[in-house]
């Protein structure tokens, strides 16, 4: 009779069983259903220890669950290798977190040590993002010095644009440009601005009997004495074979006269090699000034070059002020 | 009064190792150390009481940290350099895995995880945590670093179950 009475405890006992087993394979392996406490609660009416291991495990899920999401806030205080682990997943996500953060901040000497593989292909990718930034910092390194020799050959050539190549005087073009700034300025400030012409005196002669290179050192002579004689102010220009133009700036027509007559002096006492001895080589000048009623280059020049063919048809190596 | 103390702190006093341990080399067991520790804990408990005997363990932690820093960790430029040296240097001195969670220095905040742990690892759960000497250590090394000074609070220890120990530091400032 004694199995009689236990069979309905037995089977109450038994279905009670049945039910937290259902309830601790939803929270593991499925879904868990209603509210975790009240579950645990019925649990624990079954046995006190079955209640702490449900919520347990729901928390555990859960925790694992955010993870997975990536929700690396979530808290869990549950004891045990289980939810440690997790835990100690937890912490080295954020850790790499905060070095992507980092790296991204610049720093790529971060390296990571506590997750395997995962380890060696971050720390291989931040290796590799390193050289390859040292390499674009080289490149843009050379780009940039490619960059200044260019703009330095750019230099020399717009420079080379404005040279005569034989003298290193100033060309036309160059002085037809300054003329326009130079006379704005001359007005503006109200102050004299003169040309001076020189034409070399038998320099056909040089050329017939020396050669071309006598030629050429007799320009250069020529150039350099003229360079040297002016102002550094002033502008001084080779504008044809042998015809020299220097722009005076501030200058009356005799300021630039007395100029022209120390060059021309002392152009007569230069020895140049390859130039024969007996060769009359001179120079003769004219020069002209920039008035109210004569402001163009080419008038000027025609002025100066008037007062020049005076100069040659009068003996040559002179100088005359043209009006 | 300090001239009659016998173990002010130095560095010194930690001894020659390669002259006195030419056989057994700088190294001991883990054991070794634990023993020591929660045998010092079982005395200071009972003389001071838990709280007063953490917080013994917690001073001493504060100066071992800042003769750490000052000569393993040394001046480092900037936060990352400074974690990356002490990092190594806390695994070759198999102190632990010490993890940056969050930094914020300019608000003077920190989270920072140590796993075996030299102190607690593998210990049983208590419940509460053990590691007042760790919270000495880091607050110690965060101000070498910083040049403010911090609390630091352990909020995961593996005797909580947690199996990592979480500290959090705020600037005092
Ligand atoms: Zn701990």
């Amino acid at each position: 009779m004694a199995g009689d009475s236990d069979t309905p405890a037995q089977g109450e006992r038994e279905r009670q069983l049945a039910d937290c087993i259902a309830e601790l394979r939803d929270v593991v392996l499925g879904n868990p259903k209603g509210d975790p406490d009240e579950v645990a609660a019925r649990l624990s009416a079954v046995d006190s220890d079955l209640g702490d291991l449900y919520i347990a495990l729901y928390r555990i899920r859960g925790f694992g669950l955010a993870l997975a999401q990536g929700d690396l806030s979530a808290d869990l205080h549950v004891p045990g290798p289980l939810g440690g682990s997790l835990k100690g997943l937890q912490a080295n996500l954020r850790h790499m977190t905060w070095q992507a953060e980092e790296i991204a901040a610049g720093d790529l000497s971060q390296r990571t040590m506590f997750l395997g593989e995962f380890s060696d292909a971050f720390n291989s990718m931040a290796q590799q993002l390193g050289q390859t930034l040292d390499e674009l910092r080289k490149r843009e390194h050379d780009l940039v010095e490619a960059n200044a020799a260019l703009e330095a050959a750019q230099a020399r050539l717009r420079e080379q644009a404005t040279r005569d190549p034989l003298t290193g005087l100033f060309n036309r073009r160059y002085l037809d440009d300054r003329w326009r700034s130079e006379v704005a300025r001359s007005k503006r400030n109200g102050r004299p601005l003169s040309i001076l012409l020189a034409d070399l005196d038998h320099f056909k002669d040089v050329n017939d009997r020396g050669g071309h290179a006598a030629g050429d050192a007799t320009l250069v002579a020529f150039a350099t004495l003229l360079a040297e004689s002016i102002r550094a102010s002033d502008v001084p220009c080779r504008v044809g074979g042998d015809e020299f133009l220097a722009l005076m700036i501030d200058s009356t027509p005799e300021d630039a006269a007395v100029c022209a007559e120390r060059i021309r002096e002392e152009f007569g006492s230069v020895e140049i090699p390859g130039v024969p001895v007996d060769c009359a080589l001179g120079a003769s000048f004219g020069i002209a000034e920039l008035t109210a009623e004569v402001t163009e280059l080419d008038e000027l020049i025609r002025i100066a070059d008037r007062a020049l063919y005076e100069v040659k048809g009068t003996g040559r190596n002179r100088v005359v002020i043209g009006r | 009064m300090d001239d009659t103390r016998a173990y002010a702190f130095t560095w010194d006093l930690l001894g020659d190792l390669q002259v006195g341990r030419p056989n057994l080399g700088p190294l001991t067991s883990v054991e070794a150390y634990r023993l020591m520790q929660f045998t010092f804990r079982d005395v200071l408990e009972s003389r001071y009481g838990e709280a007063e005997s953490d917080e013994i363990f917690r001073e001493a932690g504060r100066i071992a940290g800042e003769h750490f820093a000052q000569h393993h960790i040394g001046d480092q430029p900037g936060l990352a350099h400074f974690v990356s040296v002490l990092q190594q240097a806390l695994l070759d001195s198999g102190v632990g895995v010490l993890r940056v969670e969050a930094a914020d220095p300019d608000k003077g905040y920190f989270q920072l995880t140590v796993s075996e742990d030299l102190d607690c690892s593998g210990l049983p759960e208590l419940g509460h945590g053990v590691c007042a000497y760790d919270e000495g250590f880091i607050a110690a090394l965060l101000e070498h670093h910083t040049g403010q000074s911090y609390d630091v609070e352990e909020v995961d220890c593996w005797c909580t179950g947690d199996r990592t120990c979480r500290f959090e530091a705020r600037s005092t400032q």
